[in-house]
């Protein structure tokens, strides 16, 4: 409406509670009277960065976490994509799958964890398997929902133009529901990161940065452990937003729907 | 607290409108768009005046502004000798959409209008269950907007702006959301309604027949800029006959004088 | 899932449009038809289920057979044991529920209805968010050791965010065609809150609600598998260290059974609160 709307200025005010609570903490460490193992000073943080930068161990648990999201969201959401264009775009696979998904989608994910390690054991496996199922949800959701937008007008014309059933879902159906996908692409790999994070901690075994995690809590390296969530806080942000960038700009799901071939 | 007595509304005989230069423009996409230009005229008390225009020539503009709901750029709207500034009771508003409270009762949104007046919460229920009867929603009293049908919904929103009793009732495009059909009797409702209350009444509206059926007076707006091209009495006995030839005729004239408008 | 309607013409009364209306027969049997087609998957998977069990595929303790399954289930529930971990379960996430919920619905409303408040919280509160609850695990577990406060901590926490940011929209959320009719109803600060605001702002609510349940859920189990020794992720990962599959899968189904119960408890709450945004 006419009502003019105040342009958003950048606003300091919003710095004001973290400087506080850092001061707080600051003096509230300087005192001794907590305990520095729960309330770990500054430069004790700061330590714990620096030492695990310099900790080979480190950078092989976060590489191998990496490792391990990339195959498992890489199948999951590959699985769940393909399997939302078929229930999306088919009312019958809809009434067939539909409810056996959703009755599995209501186990809570971590739920799975007992069943996957008494099957596959401790290794690589299990967890993968985890973080596929972690992709799997949200690609599957998010697809299927994009598939059944797809306007009913546009499908009307590809039948006066006689489509068939591949041309229908190349040229009308996976155009429209691109944005749902890729959505659901990004949900799929935050919850992916998520899962890969929880497996590592709850299984425990092998390197990651969840298991890492697991260690220095047990170690009672409260400082460590808070190394390890700003470590996965920033790696799930920095993911998010490469994915979401190579989307606008590389819109190869789209040429690739759209080559005339 | 104001307590109106039922059906008079005692000092109508003073509160007349009277808008006065009124002018409003609007930033679009960085251009200035001139809503309204120098726009002038008056409503007697009692009266039911229609605007009439053109897509664009400023008459919702010109309604909200004596709603109070937005201020002109320059001129001021006066009424009952006091100059506009802000909504108010007296000025009551019926919207194009409904705009009930989605989460109130038919009888519970009535009620909204009786929230400023005294009396006891069972006398409010009574005073409300007569406007819904004098709309004729009788017996929907404890149906929620989302049951209603459009038609429906926007009776119970003029009965909500009813039970207010104000001095003048705006109503913007009132039934542009219905069909043909519910239109029709509509209008017969308002005539009806104005008749048996004898509010003042402003009405809105893109349908020159609807305006002819129902007003005293019709002001004929133009746009770029939104100002007026003249006003027309209607000096035909109410109520009217849509197929009356003096209605047919007069509608016939005003839709041409319409159609030879400036694009 | 969207019924074809069989094209039954019943004439309401001469001269009206006819309207298609499926007999109520076509219903019943429509409804039936749904039905089994989506139980073919479940069935299907039953059925191998049993063959490979028949057919000694897996050691039986890595896949018990379906009836063994079923009789943990029946033990369980009789020997008590599921219900006592059922009724700890459930009853730290309502704990957490009330207290992670509430400071998260005052803090929304705050952030929604002052400016100032929200510009000094709001850019805090929306980076911790970017932090995954189950993160804030280790960190709790070092704080609170592994005691019942733990479980509560760790569900306030997962609670408060969700009706956090659905109450701070949900109050931003009454559209500014209501407030107008607010204004030239003359409606004062109190009832325009009351009237207009607040009831705008429960839809918005209650889903924070469905979903802070279902994030509190989630969290509860993986605690409970790691330290707790009550409850039912404990009962699951104690069973899954005696190897006791079959149980196993009885949680899983518990759990899976007990969420979806929740969320379509909350959706009769939604639709009893509001029933005109589930119409809308």
């Amino acid at each position: 409406m006419i009502r003019g709307t105040a342009r958003p200025r950048s606003d300091w005010r919003g710095v004001v509670v973290p400087v506080i609570c850092a001061a707080i903490w600051v003096a509230a460490s300087a005192s001794g009277r907590w305990n520095p193992h729960l309330l770990v000073p500054p430069r004790q943080l700061a330590g714990a960065f620096v030492e695990s930068a310099k900790n080979a161990d480190f950078w092989l648990a976060v590489s191998s976490s990496l490792l391990r999201l990339a195959v498992g969201w890489t199948i999951g959401s590959l699985a769940g994509v393909l399997l939302g264009i078929a229930i999306g775009a088919s009312r019958l696979a809809e009434r067939f799958a539909a409810p056996s998904l959703n009755s599995v989608r209501q186990v809570a994910l971590f739920a799975w964890i007992p069943l996957l390690t008494a099957w596959f054991g401790d290794g690589d496996t299990a967890k993968t398997i985890l973080i596929a199922l972690a992709a799997f949800f949200p690609a599957a959701l998010n697809t299927e929902i994009g598939c059944r937008e797809a306007p009913a007008s546009l499908i009307e014309v590809g039948r006066v133009f006689e489509f068939g059933y591949w041309a229908r879902i190349r040229r009308i159906i996976l155009p429209s529901a691109r944005p749902s996908i890729v959505a659901g692409l990004q949900i799929a790999l935050t919850s992916a990161w998520i899962g890969t994070i929880g497996a590592e901690y709850l299984i425990d075994q092998g390197a990651g940065l969840g298991v890492f995690l697991a260690s220095a809590r047990m170690d009672n390296r409260m400082d460590v452990v808070l190394v390890c969530i700003v470590a996965l806080g920033l790696i799930g942000f920095v993911l998010s937003t490469l994915l979401r960038l190579s989307f606008v700009r590389g819109a190869f799901v789209r040429d690739a729907v759209l080559a005339d071939d | 607290m104001r307590c109106w007595p039922m059906t008079e509304y005692a000092s109508t005989a003073h509160a007349s409108l009277e808008i006065r230069g009124v002018s409003k423009s609007f930033v679009v996409d960085d251009s200035d768009v001139h809503a309204l230009s120098n726009v002038s005229f008056s409503v007697e008390p009692g009266e039911f005046v229609s605007i009439v225009g053109p897509s664009g020539c400023g008459k919702s503009t010109l309604l909200r502004l004596v709603a109070g709901l937005d201020s002109p750029d320059a001129g001021e709207v006066v009424f009952d000798r006091e100059r506009v500034d802000g909504p108010s009771l007296r000025r009551g508003i019926v919207f194009q959409d409904h705009r009930l409270f989605p989460w109130l009762t038919v009888e519970a949104n009535v009620a909204l209008g009786l929230l400023k007046t005294g009396g006891s919460d069972a006398q409010k229920r009574k005073t409300a269950r007569r406007f819904l009867a004098l709309v004729g929603l009788d017996g929907f009293e404890k149906a929620y907007p989302h049951q209603l049908s459009g038609g429906m919904a926007q009776r119970a929103s003029i009965a909500r702006s009813l039970s207010a009793q104000p001095q003048i009732l705006l109503l913007d495009e009132p039934l542009g959301a219905l069909d043909s059909l519910t239109r029709s009797q509509m209008q017969a409702e308002l005539l009806r309604i104005w008749q048996h209350e004898r509010v003042t009444m402003l009405m809105v509206t893109h349908d020159v027949a609807e305006a002819v059926f129902l007003s005293d007076r019709i002001v004929v707006m133009d746009r770029n800029p939104g100002r007026i091209r003249g006003v027309v009495d209607v000096p035909l006995p109410k109520p009217r006959n849509r197929h009356d030839p003096g209605v047919l005729a007069l509608t016939e004239t005003l839709v041409g004088r319409l159609e030879t408008a400036v694009p | 899932m969207i019924r074809s309607v069989p094209f039954i013409h019943a004439l309401i009364s001469p001269g009206i449009v006819a309207q298609r209306v499926p007999a109520p027969q076509h219903r019943i049997f429509r409804r039936f038809q749904s039905i089994a087609i989506g139980a073919v998957i479940p069935l299907g998977v039953l059925a191998l289920w049993s063959l490979a069990v028949a057919l000694h595929l897996m050691r039986p303790q890595i896949l018990p057979s379906p009836i063994a399954v079923w009789q943990a289930g029946i033990d369980l529930l009789r020997g008590g044991d599921l219900l006592a971990a059922l009724a700890v379960s459930l009853q730290r996430v309502v704990l957490g529920l009330l207290i992670g919920g509430s400071l998260g619905m005052i803090a929304g409303i705050a952030m929604g209805r002052s400016r100032t408040i929200d510009a000094y919280l709001g850019p805090t509160v929306r980076t911790i968010c970017q932090i995954p609850t189950i993160a804030w695990l280790p960190v709790f577990m070092l704080i609170f050791g592994i005691g019942e406060e733990l479980k509560l901590a760790i569900i306030a926490k997962a609670t408060f965010l969700p009706l956090l940011l659905n109450s701070f929209a949900g109050m931003r959320t009454a559209p500014q065609r209501f407030h107008e009719v607010a204004d030239v109803l003359e409606l004062d600060a109190w009832q325009r809150l009351r009237l207009v605001t607040i009831p705008a702002a429960l839809p918005l609510i209650i889903a924070g609600l469905r979903l802070a349940l279902s994030n509190a859920w989630h969290v509860l189990i993986v605690v409970e598998m790691l330290a707790s020794a009550a409850g039912i992720g404990h009962l699951m990962a104690w069973s899954r260290t005696l190897f006791q599959l079959d149980v196993v899968f009885v949680t899983i189904a518990v759990i899976g059974v007990t969420g979806w119960s929740m969320d379509a408890a909350m959706r009769w709450i939604e639709r009893q609160l509001t029933p005109w945004s589930v119409e809308a």
